[in-house]
């Protein structure tokens, strides 16, 4: 066990919190090394003062004022929480409703979008089957057409 | 009075005559606890307040089976730290300590030794409490729970709600800051009882 191990727990072994066998091998290096034993010393006698420390009294009236404002504040707030507790929820479902209504919306108007494309890839593909069509009744075209490319335009 | 009661209880669920007696059996030492902790009478007052209205909150959650003074106090050591982040006075001072002038000594831990020095230990109440005051909220409760309250490492662990190796690190660490900042401001009187002791 070397010093710096003795010296970390030089604390817990004056409090008694060590194993048995902790506490007696750290008693034993203290009787070999002057070093640990002074910080022993040290904090030992710094224990013994915070031990001895008096206890602090408060004022005479101070228990009678801390009961009353205790048991007035505490029934306040028990009787104001149902109010608030209310009020919140009141909130919450406005919230909540105002949420829905709004997803609602949003739906409809994705479904209005959705119904324009479709209509407008309907008109696309009947005027193509136009174009198709009238391509092949042109005698002087040899039965081609120029079909739109992706990203154009048509 | 009885009918008054009974509907409190109905309005709060709380057993107010009950949460009254705890009260009046535990403010003194809660108020000693909260000085130490505070450093002063206005702020202790305060923290026993806050404290025990939070309990008065959660009254319906304590465990009666178990101390109501370690309910109590995990309340004023959470409250505490609270009020302190709330004022933005949290410390986070140096963990270095030093100073090496104790007389050599290998005799076994004994608790009860500090009765013998009260005379001595007068003149470095201020300084002590001061040095309190400069330390890590952490490292302070820590502390005062184990040293002044004296309570046993797994007491103070479940206090302060973390495991029994970190409250030994922080009394530890605790301890040597509190040296560290006699040494430095009080050395005339923390030297010479050092000495006697």
């Amino acid at each position: 066990m070397n010093c710096r191990h003795v010296q970390n727990n030089l604390s817990a072994y004056l409090d008694q919190e060590l194993t048995i066998e902790e506490m007696a091998d750290i008693r034993t290096h203290l009787y070999d090394c002057s070093a640990c034993r002074e910080e022993e010393a040290e904090l030992r006698s710094l224990k013994a003062l915070l031990t001895g420390m008096k206890s602090k009294t408060p004022n005479a009236d101070f228990e009678e004022r801390l009961v009353n404002s205790t048991i007035q504040k505490g029934m306040a707030e028990a009787r104001a929480w149902p109010r608030r507790a209310g009020i919140f929820l009141v909130v919450a479902v406005c919230s909540m409703l105002g949420t829905m209504q709004l997803l609602q919306s949003m739906k409809s108007r994705q479904d209005e979008i959705t119904a324009k494309t479709e209509r407008s890839h309907e008109i696309a593909s009947a005027i193509h089957r136009d174009q198709v069509f009238t391509a092949s009744l042109d005698p002087y075209n040899s039965g081609s057409i120029v079909l739109p490319t992706d990203g154009s335009d048509h | 009075m009885l009918f008054s009661a009974v509907k409190e209880r109905q309005n709060t669920g709380i057993d107010h005559a009950r949460f009254e007696q705890l009260m009046r059996s535990s403010n003194k030492q809660a108020y000693s606890l909260a000085y130490r902790l505070t450093g002063n009478a206005t702020d202790a007052e305060d923290l026993v307040q806050e404290s025990f209205l939070r309990a008065f909150r959660f009254f319906k959650k304590y465990d009666p089976s178990l101390p109501f003074s370690s309910w109590l106090y995990r309340i004023v050591t959470n409250t505490h730290i609270d009020l302190v982040r709330r004022k933005g006075r949290l410390k986070t001072t140096s963990l270095e300590s030093n100073g090496h002038d104790g007389s050599p000594t290998w005799d076994l831990p004994d608790a009860t030794a500090a009765a013998d020095h009260n005379m001595t230990q007068g003149a470095l109440e201020e300084p002590v409490q001061q040095a309190l005051n400069a330390m890590t909220v952490e490292f302070r409760m820590a502390v005062l729970l184990a040293d002044v309250e004296g309570l046993a490492y797994e007491e103070v662990a479940e206090i302060m709600g973390t495991s029994v190796g970190t409250v030994r690190s922080r009394i530890h660490r605790g301890r040597k800051q509190l040296r560290a900042h006699l040494v430095k401001n009080a050395p005339e009187t923390y030297g010479g009882l050092g000495d006697e002791l």
